[in-house]
């Protein structure tokens, strides 16, 4: 129990000062790096909650597929990303303002109802796991199943659309 | 001992870096980039509630936000590539003049 304890703060600690380093960094490229070192570790976490399909498809999709993405138009759009705009004051005290009351919400919530339901204690190897979730998608999220794909579709013909149109 | 509740608590933190992200920053790579640390809170709750409750159905879903990441970041990124090559401007701050 201590050990699992430990696991999870590993993860955990590194996940969340990686994440407030990708949201904060100024150079771009650090903060790419250090949001896929978030995926990487939330993928940890998957893998903690036993949830070894998920823990694949976030290190195939987020951490993989996603920051190659974001590094390939890092790369070539370098220098032009710059505001133009002068930054004002309640531009930056209002989102956080909004994100502590978030985060106060949250912590409240949380509080309020812990214990109520207990992590069940089962460990043994989680098999049936990719099976389980194959099961809850081709029989009951069908539907959500066809329109993620038809949702992905959209997505890849959008972005040759938007990145090939010449603009005049 | 471990409890949901740890998993709820490293959820809303990446949630909050996350808000506070989306909204703060100017660079639209950023707020692209914050949005997906949203998503992935979400995916954690949902897999931490999938744990709690014995079922697969919120593990389901967690792939289905992370289909609808990889969807939002390729779509967001293709209009950051059009924005920059229009005026050379990747800022959120400059959207409401380009477009």
């Amino acid at each position: 129990m201590l050990l699992r304890t430990i696991a999870f703060y590993i993860f955990a600690v590194p996940a969340v000062v990686c994440a407030a380093l990708a949201v904060t960094r100024r150079n771009i490229v650090h903060s790419a790096a250090y949001l896929t070192a978030t995926l990487v570790l939330t993928a940890g976490i998957f893998l903690q909650l036993a949830a070894s399909f998920l823990f694949a498809a976030q290190i195939l999709l987020s951490a993989s597929a996603t920051m190659a993405l974001f590094f390939f138009v890092i790369l070539p759009s370098r220098g032009g990303l710059r505001s133009r705009a002068m930054p004002s004051k309640w531009r930056t005290f209002l989102p956080l303002t909004l994100a502590l009351f978030f985060a106060v919400l949250g912590f409240f919530a949380a509080w309020a109802g812990r214990g109520t339901l207990p992590m069940p204690a089962a460990d043994g190897p989680s098999q049936g796991n990719t099976e389980a979730i194959g099961g809850a998608i081709f029989e009951h999220y069908l539907l959500p199943f066809e329109m993620t794909a038809v949702l992905l579709l959209v997505a890849i013909v959008a972005a040759v659309i938007m990145a090939k149109r010449r603009v005049e | 001992m471990i409890s949901p509740t740890h998993y709820f608590f490293l959820s809303f933190a990446l949630f909050a870096i996350g808000i506070a992200g989306a909204l703060a920053r100017r660079n639209a790579i950023t707020v692209l980039m914050s949005i997906v640390l949203i998503l992935d809170a979400a995916s954690i709750n949902l897999a931490a509630s999938s744990r709690m409750w014995g079922s697969a159905d919120g593990q389901t879903f967690a792939m289905f936000i992370i289909a609808g990441a990889a969807a939002e970041a390729v779509a967001g990124l293709g209009i950051i590539v059009a924005l920059v090559r229009r005026d050379q401007a990747g800022s959120t701050s400059d959207l409401d003049r380009t477009i």
